[in-house]
């Protein structure tokens, strides 16, 4: 096992400094750069060269690649926004990860919440009322983009406050009730997701021998379903936990948009638009690994609930 | 939900009891890039809201649009209008009490200057003040032109008699800023800003918002607002939903979601002006076919204005010129570019393309940052192909790509904008049309033109005679369609009847007296 994580480990340090390297290389190769943003309507390129140069981006690329490497890995530096005046990237993000984190990973959980037991109990009551109904039902809001979801969930929260009745905030971050909206949005995409994919698995598990085995031996249905159907029911579940935090990571970017969330998304996509370029890098690099870590994780709660996977 | 109780209705739930805070919404961004005045990311409309609120210069620009002093309680004017001397108000203290005197305004102007900033800003707007681009070139250290006379006085020489030099000074480049915090913090200090505004800075929430708190030095008199709280909404959507909830008593002076215009048109807390802001297409000389006139000409009479302002909701009005009304020196009277279909086909004949044949192909570049592009691209395009039987292609081009094209000049014929630094016509035709200067984007060239501009630059503010040059010089270069001109913007702010004191005008958002605004 030590072993395996150790590998595992070194996978994602090369991973990471591979997708480091190769957004540098794109992301500078792309048309239009941090300067134009800041002149805005501004033109002049006269402007623009003292500006190119006072950024270092008229060294050559390999140059800057290497420079911004080794602040990395002697300073741990990795540089200050070339939009927010004097702001060191990681602090930056640093502030936004926790928001981002909150949102995201409590949606997951809660979306395992929901849609764990809804599946169970569909496939338990296959093809009976509850089954068909809460299987069309998750099917509707799995067809439903949260760029629809939202503005139906905000039409009626300011209806119900602007008529006087208890209602949750619209937007902007800090206390619990702030965080209930967005929480709900990104849950329902993945809840419905997980239970289709749960009462599936969980369907074709109670046909096997091994249950029909159990069942005829007497033990109780909750017992057979709890304890022997439930582990490799979960298997299909926790493989998408994996890239479930890659999808969490671009539904967060519309969620944080309109919810008004301090997060990484908006900094992102703000930072790509003005080809802030230490920001895109910090990013990546905190994306990659985030997304690395939890499939690492997975991967590990796989092989902890399933012991027929071997090294 | 719009009723004659204002916008949020009577029963809202959410909200705060007056505390005497005003809070605004500023929409578009998810946090301000700087405030520092003279750094090259602080000239975003979002910094701009609040740099306003904390800093100024030795002059400001009033409600009326005319010079006001601020710093500086008067000016001597000499040297044939080439000399300014500023005498600095009694008394005078940043928002933490530390008092001003002239070296700390003179230190301000080198900074603004330095080649820490090399953006230019300074360089740009005060680059007739002598000796100011020697600093940002590195061949000086201090601006010659600017020095410190005994302690309230500040003089300042100009390397020819710059009408608008007053109308610079009150832009945020030349702001007074507060050397002891800078020297303290270093490129922090903007997180305790203090200036000579009505307010000081709080606490700067990151990603958030920015408290505010009251300066009690401010010369206008002590603020009677507890505070303002500038959040920052990245959705202009977001922002006006927050100001149905009443959590925000203003929204919409940056951005206001045009989809709503309908549903808050008739209430008392909608404001709409028309802006000093022209929207235009700016035809590349350089290349085929639009470096002949009579080409520009016909795609400019080929199309109508007020259906592009129909298509767009109303939320413009109409351009004919290139001065927006509202501008010191707008002609009423002008001959300017307006539909005639006849006219255009007769005009693209003449040029030797009868029918539109003959023409090579034609690219109208589209920016991907304008979400209303597309939109006005497909109604160019259909004009243009209906009267002068043209089929022009409009991609839409990625923002940062697009921005490349149009400084590299490698477009035929692009979607730009031009918004006023300050209420004068020197700002949209001398800047913008000069020959060779930095913002021509089409490198548009007439002697005459450079003459008439050149001549009414160096003419005292508010000489009649002054302002008929810059109208014949508008009327050539409307003539010359140097500019395709499509609408001027207006504004649209929402102001909650419990806020007194705050106004829309020309140039956005203000207040005639900050000190005077009440909320609640």
């Amino acid at each position: 096992m030590t072993v395996y994580l150790i590998r595992r480990l070194m996978g994602l340090i090369f991973v990471v400094l591979a997708v480091t390297c190769l957004t540098f290389i794109i992301g500078h190769a792309a048309p239009g750069d941090p300067i134009q943003t800041i002149m805005g309507f501004r033109h002049d390129p006269v402007e623009y060269h003292r500006l190119r140069h006072l950024y270092g981006l008229d060294r050559p690329l390999l140059v800057q690649l290497g420079d911004y490497l080794w602040h990395i890995v002697r300073w741990g530096d990795f540089g200050l926004s070339f939009r927010y005046d004097g702001r060191p990237v990681m602090s930056l993000l640093l502030n936004a990860l926790p928001v981002t984190l909150t949102i995201g990973l409590s949606a997951l959980a809660l979306a395992c919440a929901i849609g764990v037991p809804i599946g169970i109990w569909a496939a338990v009551r296959q093809n009976k009322a509850f089954d068909r109904v809460s299987m069309t039902l998750v099917l509707l809001l799995y067809s439903v983009p949260s760029f629809v979801l939202i503005p139906i969930l905000l039409s009626i929260d300011i209806w119900l406050d602007t008529h006087g009745y208890p209602s949750l905030p619209v937007a902007n971050w800090g206390t619990v009730q702030q965080a209930i909206l967005p929480i709900l949005v990104l849950a329902a995409g993945s809840a419905a997701y997980i239970a289709r994919l749960t009462r599936t698995t969980m369907v074709g598990i109670l046909r096997e021998d091994f249950v029909r085995t159990a069942r005829a031996k007497g033990l109780p249905r909750a017992l057979v379903v709890g304890k022997h159907a439930l582990r490799p029911a979960l298997l299909p579940v926790i493989t998408f936990l994996g890239p479930a935090i890659g999808l969490l990571v671009t539904s967060t970017f519309v969620v944080e948009n309109i919810f008004n969330l301090p997060g990484v998304g908006f900094t992102a996509v703000t930072s790509i638009n003005a080809r802030d370029y230490p920001v895109v890098q910090g990013t990546t690099i905190i994306v990659a690994v985030g997304v690395a870590v939890m499939n690492l994780i997975a991967d590990l709660l796989y092989r902890v609930l399933d012991p027929r996977i071997q090294e | 939900m719009a009723g004659p109780h204002g916008v949020g209705g009577v029963h809202a739930a959410t909200g705060h009891a007056s505390d005497g805070i005003l809070r605004m919404s500023d929409e578009g961004e998810n946090d301000l890039p700087s405030i520092d005045p003279p750094s090259p990311n602080a000239g975003d409309a979002q910094s701009n809201l609040v740099e306003g609120l904390i800093f100024g210069g030795l002059v400001r620009i009033d409600d009326k649009l005319h010079i006001q002093p601020n710093a500086a309680s008067s000016w001597q004017i000499s040297n044939g209008g080439k000399t300014y001397t500023f005498t600095l108000r009694k008394g005078l203290k940043f928002g933490d009490g530390t008092p001003i005197s002239a070296d700390d305004v003179v230190w301000s102007f080198n900074r603004a200057f330095s080649p820490d900033f090399a953006s230019g800003a300074a360089d740009y707007y005060l680059g007739h003040i002598v000796g100011g681009s020697d600093v940002t070139n590195k061949k000086a250290k201090t601006v010659k032109g600017i020095k410190a006379i005994g302690s309230d006085k500040v003089q300042i020489t100009l390397d020819q008699p710059e009408a608008v030099i007053l109308y610079q000074l009150a832009y945020s480049v030349a702001d007074i800023v507060p050397r002891h915090l800078i020297e303290k913090y270093g490129k922090t200090w903007t997180e305790h800003a203090v200036g000579i505004g009505p307010f000081t800075v709080k606490q700067w929430k990151h990603g958030q918002e920015i408290d505010l708190a009251p300066n009690p030095y401010y010369w206008r008199g002590q603020p009677k607002l507890k505070g303002v709280i500038v959040e920052f909404v990245q959705s202009a959507d977001t922002a006006y939903n927050l100001y149905r909830t009443k959590a925000v008593d203003v929204m919409g002076a940056i951005h206001f979601p045009n989809n709503r215009l309908g549903e808050v048109k008739s209430t008392p807390d909608f404001h709409e002006v028309a802006q000093l802001f022209t929207e235009y297409l700016t035809p590349n000389e350089h290349k085929a076919p639009f470096n002949n006139v009579l080409v520009r000409r016909a795609f400019s009479y080929a199309f109508d204005r007020a259906a592009l302002a129909r298509v767009l909701n109303n939320r413009v009005l109409p351009a004919s010129g290139i001065l927006p009304p509202g501008m010191p020196g707008f002609n009423p009277q002008l001959k300017g570019q307006v539909f005639n279909p006849t006219l255009a086909k007769q005009l693209l004949a003449q040029a030797g393309y009868p029918g539109g044949k003959g023409l090579p192909k034609i690219t109208l570049s589209v920016d991907g940052g304008d979400s209303d592009g597309p939109t006005k691209a497909n109604l160019l395009r259909e004009y243009w192909k209906q009267v002068l039987g043209v089929d022009v292609s409009t991609p839409t081009i990625e923002h940062g790509a697009y921005n490349d094209a149009l400084t590299a000049r490698n477009y035929q014929i692009a979607f730009i904008a031009w918004g006023a630094d300050y209420p004068d016509p020197q700002n949209f035709l001398s800047l913008q049309l000069q020959s060779g200067t930095g913002n021509n984007n089409g490198d548009y060239r007439n002697p005459t033109f450079d003459r008439l501009t050149m001549q009414a630059d160096i003419m005292p503010v508010n000489s009649r005679e002054r302002y008929e040059l810059y109208r014949k010089a508008e009327q050539i270069a409307v003539n010359d369609a140097a500019w395709i001109v499509l609408d001027w913007a207006k504004a649209d702010v929402l102001i909650r009847p419990s806020v007194h004191g705050l106004i829309v005008n020309a140039l956005g958002l203000t207040a005639p007296n900050w000190a005077t605004v009440t909320v609640g």
